[in-house]
């Protein structure tokens, strides 16, 4: 399984990758920004995306919407990362095309099977 | 009471400077006082005698009502007899005042006095500094204690991502097999600790959430919705602890006036306390009933209950029952958060003995009016 892991900071990027990568079947991908998101999506082609939130310049929310109006990727689930997931922020990313949401901070040890666990129930 | 002084009112200084500049040919002194965007107010032997445009449209009264009207008719006597305006030893200072204008509302002013002789008279003008945007103490306090909560809500969002960070990486090397066990378990140290400052930030954005409680919009939210969702988000700390959750909720939608969000913290914390009092292998039933005009959510545990010295102090802040050497982790705030949210919404929270052992916590609420029968 692809993903693809979008974070402003790269301690984070780093830890999620080793978290992730300590499912055998998931191979990660790291950017530290949203502009290089969009741009690698077509290439990598992820199975998910782990988008974070709050980046400067293009945020997540910016780039979800790029890739639910782009016809070649827009069918890829996203999981929006974010600090604090209120009920009407949650209901809002949802209505925005993010299938799910991961809260920071997040536990490495479950990160691979809980992004699992979103895309089986999709 | 000022129509009767106005009778009182002799020939003022005023008039005698006005035919003063008239005879010799100078600007109209009304017209220059006038002009100016302060109040102005001239002042002798405690009676006004001159009072300026932006004085009367300020205080309400007429340059004809007003004039040679005593000064307390339109500044309040105590701030008069604190600022010893009747000695009138407050010249040249900046001295804060209430003002009262002809419809007997008060307002803050800053005064100066200035002395002139004129005619071997001495008279006094006050420029009365009324910022229209200046705030009252009340108003100050009000935005230092915003900018005090908009500081903590930054640092906590600001502190969330090393904290994730450290977390993380603590967390992958806590469960790695490449380190002695010794050193594992100073991993395991600074894993748990880099835990607890986690949820101590958590604990500030909590804070922080009630910051904007006075502006808090209550919707009508559906309550078994939100217990569910409530107890599936506490499943996994149950499983740890072998706990079962058994739920009994009545057949119909009930509906409560609240905040979701802020409902919700108060069923995960009520939750989080009945987990880690349960004993392994015990129940804890959650469950809900309608009365008439209330609803009340009661959440039971099978644990050692709360000490009775602890009882009466429970929901003050920072305060956890200790049960013998065992003290729970956390800060021992998240009951008082929970009443403070329940007191937004209408209701009242509460506890009482098990019946058998444990607790059962409670929060009633006042049903929407739209419950569905």
């Amino acid at each position: 399984m692809k993903i693809l892991v979008v974070d402003d900071d790269p301690d984070i990027l780093t830890v999620a990758k080793c978290a992730l990568e300590m499912e055998d079947d998931i191979s990660a991908k790291c950017l530290l920004t949203g502009k290089d998101a969009v741009q690698e999506i077509k290439n990598f082609s992820p199975d998910i995306v782990l988008l974070d939130v709050m980046m400067p310049e293009l945020d997540g929310l910016a780039v979800l919407k790029l890739i639910r109006e782009d016809i070649q990727v827009k069918e890829t689930p996203v999981i929006l990362f974010t600090a604090k997931a209120l009920h009407n922020e949650v209901e809002f990313y949802k209505e925005k095309g993010a299938q799910g949401i991961i809260v920071k901070p997040f536990d490495p040890i479950t990160l691979g099977t809980e992004v699992k666990k979103i895309l089986l129930s999709l | 009471m000022w129509q009767e002084l106005a009778m009182q009112k002799s020939k003022s200084l005023w008039d005698t400077i006005k035919s003063y500049f008239k005879a010799h040919r100078f600007y109209d002194p009304q017209f220059l006082i006038d002009s100016s965007s302060d109040i102005i107010i001239l002042i002798k032997d405690n009676r006004i005698e001159g009072f300026n445009r932006v004085a009367s449209q300020e205080f309400g009264f007429s340059q004809e009502e007003i004039l040679g009207l005593p000064i307390d008719v339109i500044f309040e006597e105590s701030s008069i007899e604190k600022l010893s305006l009747n000695e009138l030893r407050a010249i040249g200072e900046d001295r804060p005042l209430k003002a009262i204008r002809k419809n007997g509302t008060v307002f803050s002013v800053h005064l100066i006095l200035s002395e002139f002789t004129f005619d071997e008279t001495i008279f006094y003008v006050g420029f009365v500094h009324h910022n229209l945007n200046e705030k009252n103490s009340r108003e100050r306090q009000e935005d230092e204690d915003n900018a005090k909560a908009d500081y903590i809500s930054i640092l906590s969002h600001e502190l969330r991502t090393p904290i994730a960070a450290i977390q993380g990486a603590l967390g992958i090397l806590a469960h790695s097999k490449d380190f002695s066990e010794k050193h594992l378990e100073l991993l395991k140290i600074a894993y748990r600790n880099t835990e607890r400052l986690g949820k101590i930030v958590n604990l500030l954005l909590d804070l922080d959430m009630l910051k904007d409680s006075k502006h808090i919009v209550l919707a009508d939210t559906v309550l078994i919705p939100l217990l569910k969702e409530s107890i599936a988000l506490s499943r996994s700390s149950a499983e740890k602890k072998n706990v079962i959750i058994i739920e009994n909720y009545p057949a119909n939608e009930v509906r409560v006036l609240s905040d979701y969000d802020k409902l919700m913290h108060v069923c995960l914390n009520l939750l989080s306390n009945a987990i880690k009092s349960s004993p392994s292998g015990e129940k804890i039933l959650v469950s809900l009933e309608v009365f008439s005009d209330k609803v009340r959510v009661s959440i039971e545990d099978r644990g050692d209950g709360i000490p009775e010295n602890f009882r009466p102090k429970l929901f003050n802040s920072f305060t956890q029952a200790i049960h013998g050497d065992k003290k729970q982790e956390g800060l021992g705030l998240g009951l008082h958060l929970s009443q403070k949210i329940i007191d937004l919404f209408g209701g009242t929270i509460g506890f009482v003995p098990g019946k058998e052992k444990g607790t059962i916590f409670y929060f009633e609420l006042p049903v929407s009016g739209k419950r569905n029968e």
